[in-house]
């Protein structure tokens, strides 16, 4: 195929413009050999020991962290050997929710037997019944 | 007498001979990229632009060249790209009142000191322009390239039945253009 080229469809072109391109194109080709875009080593060499830096604070944090928010409470032996242990202390140390175990503790589905218990047992009955448990 | 394209990649392959081999291939095709380029892109500027990074893709490109295809149809279809990325490149970039590729491409031919067609070659520029990218790409190497339609095919990765039926379109859409009403 001849390099003919149809100049059809009104475009033209300046003048001496493809001798000049011929000429243009070997000297960008050669800056393209001379520059090129190659991987600036002290980039990543900077890049590395940043890396380096923040791990070796990272690890620091994880290995060693800061003791400022445990709180120790020293208590005494004598605190607690001594204390002598009233029952008020233990009535004002319980709310009402914890005293009220009676739906928990019993368990009784059966009413009569339930009002039997209360009606044919006293109070001195109930209690040597618990203390033989 | 025109150095073939099998002597040109004889240059190429060897390394002492790379530079020698692609000074061959550019003053060998450069006139018919350069077309190439000009009927996608329209004005002269961008076409010279398109042109260079052509040259520059085909420079950085010339050690994966395998000669599975022809040397041409390689050519042809990095040129084809830089165009196409070129018009991709502009429309980001225009600012105008609308982003269509079309009307850019238009308002470069009204525009282009390099243009000095009649009318009847404004408009058929105009019609060509305003043809889907694809039938406009098949239309020009058809009708100004005269490339086969196996050519066509492996520039544009596009069947040999589809690029007929586009080319057939294309032409009915540009008659319809031209026809006075």
């Amino acid at each position: 195929m001849t390099n003919e080229i149809k100049h059809k469809g009104g475009f033209k072109v300046p003048e001496g413009y493809f001798e000049e391109f011929r000429n243009k194109i070997p000297e960008i080709i050669k800056e393209d050999k001379v520059f090129v875009p190659k991987r600036n080593n002290s980039i990543k060499l900077f890049y590395y020991a940043a890396a380096s830096i923040i791990l070796l604070m990272l690890s620091t944090f994880v290995f060693f962290p800061s003791n400022n928010n445990t709180k120790h409470i020293e208590i005494q032996l004598s605190d607690i050997e001594y204390y002598d242990i009233n029952m008020n202390d233990i009535y004002y140390a319980y709310n009402d929710e914890n005293l009220d175990f009676t739906e928990n503790e019993l368990n009784l589905e059966d009413t009569e037997t339930v009002n039997f218990l209360a009606d044919e047992l006293s109070i001195e009955d109930l209690i040597l019944l618990n203390e033989e448990e | 007498m025109e150095i073939s394209d099998k002597d040109i990649i004889a240059f190429i392959q060897i390394p002492s001979s790379k530079e020698k081999g692609f000074n061959l291939l550019l003053t060998k095709y450069q006139e018919r990229l350069y077309w190439n380029i000009r009927r996608i892109v329209i004005s002269h500027d961008d076409a010279d632009d398109v042109l260079q990074n052509t040259f520059l893709k085909i420079w950085r490109g010339l050690d994966k060249f395998r000669a599975d295809s022809s040397l041409y149809t390689w050519l042809y279809r990095i040129s084809v790209n830089e165009s196409l990325q070129h018009i991709k490149q502009n429309k980001k970039h225009h600012v105008l009142w609308t982003d269509d590729s079309k009307d850019i491409l238009l308002g470069k031919l009204e525009s282009d000191s390099y243009f000095d067609g009649d009318e009847i070659e404004r408009k058929l520029q105009e019609a060509i322009i305003k043809l889907p990218k694809k039938q406009s790409l098949v239309f020009n190497m058809k009708y100004y390239d005269d490339l086969k339609y196996e050519e066509i095919s492996k520039i544009l990765g596009t069947s040999v039945g589809a690029l007929k039926a586009s080319y057939h379109l294309a032409v009915k859409k540009i008659e319809k253009f031209l026809k006075p009403d």
